[in-house]
C-alpha cells in the first residue's frame, strides 16, 4: 500500500517540545510515534533547516535531535519550488500549473485521519 | 481545529519573518541557494550524518539527462578508444596463464615485477623488455562509470 507522504514544517517540529500545550505536544508526539513505526513517509525541506539555523542554540539541538531519531528526509529546495511557493496561496494555481494539490493539516487532524 | 500557539512558536514566528526580510528582492535562485547553504552549514556544524536530497525529477527531466548521459558515454568512448585498444593488445600478448588445476594465475608481466621486487641487486640480463604500458589505462575504465556518474 502506497504510504501518505507528509511534510512537516519548523512548527510542527516545535509542537513536539511545546510544554506550554500539553494536549498538541501529546498529539505530536503521537505522530512521530506513528512516523517511526513507518506508518507515514516524513519530509522536511532545507527550509526547516534554514529556520532552526537562526533560533538559538538551546532549540537548535532538541530539532536536530528530532530530525535526525525520526529519520525526517531533508531535501534540497531549487528555483521551481521558490516560484511555486510564491503562487501557492491557492490550490487551483497547483491545478494549473499541473502539480497535486496539497492538504494542510495540524499534527492533531493528520492522527484523527487515521483513526 | 483551534489550537493554541505554544510560546515555542514564536521564537519560530519571529525567524520566518527575519528570513521574509533578509530575502526580500532576491531571485527565487538566489533564495534557494541561501536556504539550502545555511542547511548545509547547521548540519556541517552539528556533524549529523544526514544529507540533503535534491528533489526527484520529472520524467522529461530523467529523459533529458539519459540523452545528455549517452551522448557523453558516446564521446567518452570515442576519446577512449586508444586505451581500450592498449588494454585489448596487453591482454592478447600477456594472456592470463592457468595452473595445473585450471585455475587463472598471474600473468607473466606480473611474475616479473615480482622478481625484480624479490632481487632488486641482481637483475636479470635476459629479462625482457618491459612492455610500454601502465596500468593507468585500466583504472579509467572503472573510473568512467564515476565520471558519468558526476555529470
Amino acid at each position: 500500500m502506497r504510504k501518505l507522504k507528509l511534510y512537516l514544517d519548523t512548527s510542527v517540529l516545535n509542537f513536539y517540545y511545546a510544554d506550554d500545550s500539553p494536549e498538541e505536544k501529546i498529539i505530536t508526539r503521537e505522530l512521530f510515534r506513528e512516523i517511526k513505526s513507518e506508518s507515514y513517509i516524513a519530509f522536511i525541506t532545507s527550509t526547516v533547516l534554514e529556520e532552526i539555523s537562526k533560533a538559538s542554540e538551546q532549540k537548535q539541538k532538541p530539532l536536530l535531535s528530532l530530525i535526525e531519531e525520526y529519520n525526517l528526509t531533508p531535501l534540497e529546495i531549487d528555483e521551481e519550488i521558490e516560484n511555486l511557493a510564491r503562487k501557492l496561496s491557492v490550490n487551483g494555481i497547483n491545478r494549473m500549473e499541473g502539480y497535486k494539490e496539497i492538504e494542510i493539516y495540524s499534527p492533531m487532524e493528520v492522527i484523527d485521519y487515521e483513526l | 481545529m483551534n489550537y493554541k500557539e505554544p510560546k515555542a512558536m514564536k521564537e519560530i514566528h519571529k525567524i520566518k519573518l527575519q528570513l521574509y526580510e533578509e530575502k526580500k528582492g532576491l531571485s527565487a535562485i538566489e533564495k534557494a541557494k541561501k536556504t539550502n547553504q545555511d542547511a548545509h552549514d547547521i548540519l556541517r556544524k552539528y556533524k549529523l550524518g544526514i544529507k540533503l536530497l535534491h528533489r526527484a525529477k520529472g520524467y522529461t527531466d530523467i529523459m533529458k539527462n539519459a540523452q545528455l548521459q549517452v551522448s557523453t558515454i558516446w564521446v567518452l568512448l570515442f576519446v577512449k578508444g586508444g586505451v581500450m585498444q592498449s588494454v585489448v593488445k596487453s591482454w592478447i600478448q600477456h594472456p592470463p596463464i592457468k595452473d595445473f588445476k585450471g585455475r587463472q594465475v598471474r600473468n607473466d608481466r606480473i611474475k616479473e615485477k615480482r622478481q625484480n621486487v624479490f632481487h632488486p641487486l641482481f637483475p636479470k640480463t635476459n629479462q625482457s623488455p618491459r612492455p610500454n604500458q601502465s596500468i593507468l589505462p585500466i583504472f579509467s575504465i572503472f573510473l568512467l562509470p564515476l565520471y558519468i556518474h558526476q555529470l
